[in-house]
């Protein structure tokens, strides 16, 4: 149970994640499903409203046709009662003009008659008490019939002189098939031998005709017509009064009777519409009958319809979409394949411009931005490579052999003039200075540390040059603790004594003091050497820093300056200022900075 | 791709808007009876009604032409599918029993061809009803059993979904009852007409002498069998001419009539001698003699009823629908008085001519 829970559970936890990570969220799923449901949902606004237009125009025209078809056989069977009628006039003419229904004249007047019209079966002339006068086609009464107990001619005799019409019934007078007919009957006083006499004239038509008249009636597959009498509310005709007679039908002939135009009712559980009609003359009324269910098709007919298309369209709008997001989405996926690249370092990749605005825009941006980082990044890799050459060559310029050749063979002429306090002060110094000058590897070292190393450098030099110039270092207390760049003082000390004291006159004097200005840190070496021209200062900065002159000196000076600049920026540097026999000064200036702050700037490397 | 995709959901959706559901209507045959004009007829308009109500299509095949009279169909929209089978008797009208017999499996299986998916019969015999429902079982190659419906018989054969029939022994006890009330309660009777094969006949028989054992002044002097008008006209002829009767039960159309034609010779030859007669249906001869007064009372039975019932319990059946093993249809009791009151001519003449 625990576990079933669990799973369940788990299930739903990877579900939720599932839906929740890039499926739901992604422009794909957004676009596809956004699209899908607003199409349809428009689209079952509009089905439904189309829905309620058609089916209700549909049940409109279908009670239209049902009250018009119901008016059509109404009109019918008044047209074939108002026929009926105008042949009983005429039969009642012919028959009993001057009161003689007697004689050839009138047998073939009347069989002329008969034989033009099948739907009449026999015209009858009977006095008042039922004593049978004259009939065509003549055949004998039968005993059987009762004819003063028939309907019709009761009511020939309750109102004379009006045209009665009876209803549907079996005539039984004469032998031969019984046969389904309307009586027409009339009590009519007649002047017969200067005496007034009332005889009956009955005229029994086929109920044939008027039965196929509503039979063919179509109201839908089941719609039918039936009539009944308007005063006793009998059924004077219907298809299926077998059924009504055996119980097994019934008609609600209350509400037909009542009825005008068109109602509704139920049978069997079964909705219909009736629209009713009365028959003028006759005194008879129609009711039509359709089944709703039948006019209903229409409305299921537009449902499914309706339901059909709603379902291609929801197809056809997923595929729609579907293939729209993918192709829309596709150069961002893309992208982001790219940007993975990058991702894993690799620069070197560049997306094609194209697609959307939007994504040819900014593809454009990321192609622009990747050039820029590798540019960057090619930059670094060359000022870093640079560093590393620059420290390298000034660390070989420290290592001069000619600087140790001279210096060791000043050792050795020392020593061989016995001068050993200098021996012991020049060797001393060296060791010093190479010390210094390695600094277990660091590119940083103390201001103090590099004046101890100049110091050194200067001492060497002195002694070499067995006092040509003298020196002075002065540096604010505050500046002893600063960083510096290592070896930048000893290339232009070297410089000034190489370019500026050795070919001149007077002693030397080279002056090197360290100071604030601003925020920036300020060495400067004064000496008071031949000095340089304009030419010759713009060339110290300008000369290539990879290719190496012959006396190399130049060159020192140069590292120094792109040194500083590639450590600490283009802001700083190497100045000289030089006049010809008066000397030259260089300032170095570099940022200040602090020994800890140094070991952060280390720590955070 | 995509536009193959959708072509094909386009042509799906077209495929399926033009399938109609309404185009599968139910085909029910109607085997016409035999020898019983009117009352086939009746049947015929029932069924007709039915089948018009339940949205379904009737095909009648005539087993072989009905004798007496026959009707030109009332709704010619119906009539499209009749079928006709043996028709080389049809000048002398009367067949052995063999071959109806075999005239009404041949007509069953003519409806079958036609494809009928349900059959209304009025069967012959037992032995034709056997016959019928093989033919039927074999036929079903889906499975689908093709429901049979009786109507107005009564045979012990298995494989029938439904019969529509009046209640014959309770037909015979109106009958015999009538025959009492007619005599008074006291007299001499025959029964003319009786069959000891024939179930329907002898469910009548039973019926009129369980209701006479109430009279115990009534006897029921003989038995004549015969099945045709003149021989029961002469089995009645000698019944009057020999014995004293005062009534005569007909149990079957012909026999009703075949006694009526002896009444009507006698009263035509002013031989007095008026005897009572209570038959049974309702074939328009029979109706004039009950007009006339020589017949005395008719049982009728209602064709149309049948016919429609026996429609609507096939439709039930093809619906899968509940199904009324035995559907008892009323019988009437018609006299000479009261055949033309309204609802007995609606009964009695079902049919605008």
């Amino acid at each position: 149970m625990r576990t079933f829970a669990g799973w369940i559970r788990s299930l739903w936890l990877k579900l939720r994640s599932r839906l929740r990570s890039s499926r739901v969220s992604s422009i794909r799923f957004i676009i596809t499903w956004s699209f899908s449901v607003f199409i349809v949902l428009v689209l079952t606004i509009m089905a439904m409203l189309l829905h309620d237009k058609f089916t209700q125009a549909a049940e409109r025209s279908a009670e239209l046709t049902t009250r018009q078809i119901v008016d059509q056989v109404s009109y019918n069977l008044e047209d074939y009662v108002r026929s009926m009628s105008h042949l009983y006039r005429a039969i009642e003419e012919h028959m009993l003009r001057d009161g003689t229904w007697e004689g050839d004249q009138v047998d073939k007047q009347l069989d002329t008659l008969l034989s033009s019209r099948e739907d009449i079966i026999s015209i009858t002339l009977l006095d008042s008490t039922g004593h049978l006068l004259k009939n065509r086609p003549s055949a004998e009464l039968k005993p059987s019939a009762h004819v003063t107990q028939q309907g019709w001619f009761q009511s020939a005799l309750r109102v004379p002189d009006h045209l009665s019409f009876s209803l549907p019934h079996i005539q039984n007078m004469y032998t031969g098939p019984y046969k389904w007919v309307v009586s027409m009957s009339k009590g009519i006083t007649v002047r017969q031998n200067g005496q007034d006499r009332q005889v009956i004239l009955l005229v029994d038509i086929n109920f044939k005709q008027m039965d196929e008249l509503s039979r063919r009636v179509s109201l839908g597959q089941r719609g039918y017509v039936y009539i009944i009498d308007e005063s006793a509310g009998n059924i004077v005709y219907h298809p299926q009064q077998q059924l009504m007679y055996m119980g097994l039908k019934s008609e609600n002939i209350e509400q037909a009777l009542v009825a005008t135009g068109s109602y509704e009712d139920e049978a069997d559980g079964q909705k219909r519409l009736n629209a009713v009609k009365s028959v003028a003359n006759i005194g008879w009324k129609i009711v039509g009958v359709a089944y709703l269910d039948e006019i209903m098709t229409t409305r299921q007919e537009v449902n499914g319809y309706l339901i059909r298309v709603l379902l291609v369209v929801l197809v056809l709008v997923i595929l729609v979409s579907l293939l729209l997001s993918s192709s829309l989405t596709r150069p961002i996926r893309r992208m982001e394949r790219k940007m993975k690249a990058v991702e894993r370092g690799d620069f070197n990749v560049e997306l094609p411009i194209e697609g959307p605005l939007e994504v040819e825009r900014l593809s454009r941006r990321f192609n622009l931005m990747v050039y820029k980082i590798r540019t960057l990044m090619n930059e670094i890799i060359h000022e870093q490579e640079q560093k590393r050459r620059l420290e390298l060559e000034a660390l070989q310029a420290q290592i001069n052999p000619h600087f140790l050749y001279n210096t060791l063979n000043s050792v050795v002429r020392m020593v061989g003039m016995s001068r050993n306090e200098e021996v012991i002060t020049m060797i001393t110094s060296l060791s010093r200075l190479f010390r210094i000058s390695l600094s277990q590897g660091k590119t940083i070292i103390t201001v103090r540390e590099e004046l101890e190393h100049a110091h050194h450098y200067l001492t060497i030099q002195q002694m070499r040059f067995k006092c040509k110039f003298n020196f002075s270092m002065t540096a604010h207390e505050d500046t002893l603790d600063c960083l510096t760049l290592k070896l930048v003082l000893q290339p232009l000390i070297e410089n000034a004594i190489v370019h500026g004291i050795e070919y001149h006159m007077d002693e030397g004097c080279i002056e090197i003091r360290v100071y604030r200005e601003d925020d920036k840190l300020v060495f400067r070496v004064t000496d008071n050497g031949v000095g340089m021209t304009e030419d010759q200062m713009s060339k110290l900065l300008m000369g290539s820093p990879i290719v190496k002159s012959g006396a190399g000196s130049g060159v020192a000076v140069r590292n120094v300056h792109d040194r500083i600049q590639l450590y600490y920026g283009e802001a700083y540097g190497l100045e000289f200022e030089s006049e010809l026999e008066e000397g030259t000064t260089v300032w170095i200036r570099i940022p200040i900075q602090s020994e800890r702050e140094e070991d952060d700037a280390h720590e955070s490397e | 791709m995509t536009v193959a995709i959708c072509c094909l959901l386009l042509c799906v959706a077209c495929g399926m808007s033009n399938a109609d559901p309404a185009g599968s209507q139910p085909r029910i045959a109607l085997i016409t009876p035999a020898g019983t004009g009117e009352l086939a007829e009746a049947i015929r308009l029932g069924a007709e009604a039915a089948a018009k109500e339940a949205g379904a299509e009737l095909i009648t095949v005539e087993a072989f032409p009905s004798e007496g009279l026959t009707y030109a169909p009332s709704n010619p929209d119906f009539t499209a599918g009749q079928g006709k089978v043996k028709q080389e008797h049809l000048q002398n009208g009367t067949y052995p029993l063999s071959e109806r017999e075999q005239a009404q499996v041949d007509a069953v299986s003519l409806a079958l061809e036609q494809g009928a998916s349900a059959l209304l019969i009025d069967p012959l015999s037992e032995k034709t009803l056997s016959d019928i429902i093989q033919k039927v079982q074999t036929k079903d190659d889906n499975g689908v059993i093709i429901p049979v419906i009786l109507l107005n018989d009564e045979f012990p054969v298995k494989g029938i979904t439904s019969v529509i029939s009046i209640d014959n022994v309770e037909a015979g006890r109106q009958a015999g009852q009538a025959m009492a009330v007619l005599l008074g309660g006291r007299g001499r009777i025959a029964l003319l007409g009786p069959d000891p094969v024939n179930p329907v006949l002898i469910n009548r028989e039973l019926g009129v002498e369980e209701s006479l054992a109430q009279y115990p002044d009534i006897h029921v002097e003989t038995q004549s069998v015969c099945s045709t008008r003149d021989s029961c006209w002469q089995a009645a002829k000698q019944l009057l001419d020999q014995q004293q009767v005062d009534g005569l039960i007909a149990l079957q159309e012909p026999a009703s009539l075949g006694a009526a034609d002896e009444l009507n010779r006698r009263t035509s030859e002013n031989n007095g001698n008026m005897v009572k007669i209570v038959g049974f249906g309702s074939e328009q001869q029979q109706l004039e003699q009950l007009q006339e007064g020589r017949i005395q009372h008719l049982i009728v039975q209602n064709g149309f009823s049948a016919g429609y019932l026996g429609v609507n319990q096939a439709v039930a059946r093809l619906n899968n629908q509940q199904v009324q093993a035995r559907v008892t249809l009323e019988t009437k009791l018609v006299s000479t008085d009261n055949m033309f009151w309204m609802d007995n001519q609606k009964l009695l003449f079902p049919f605008v001519q």
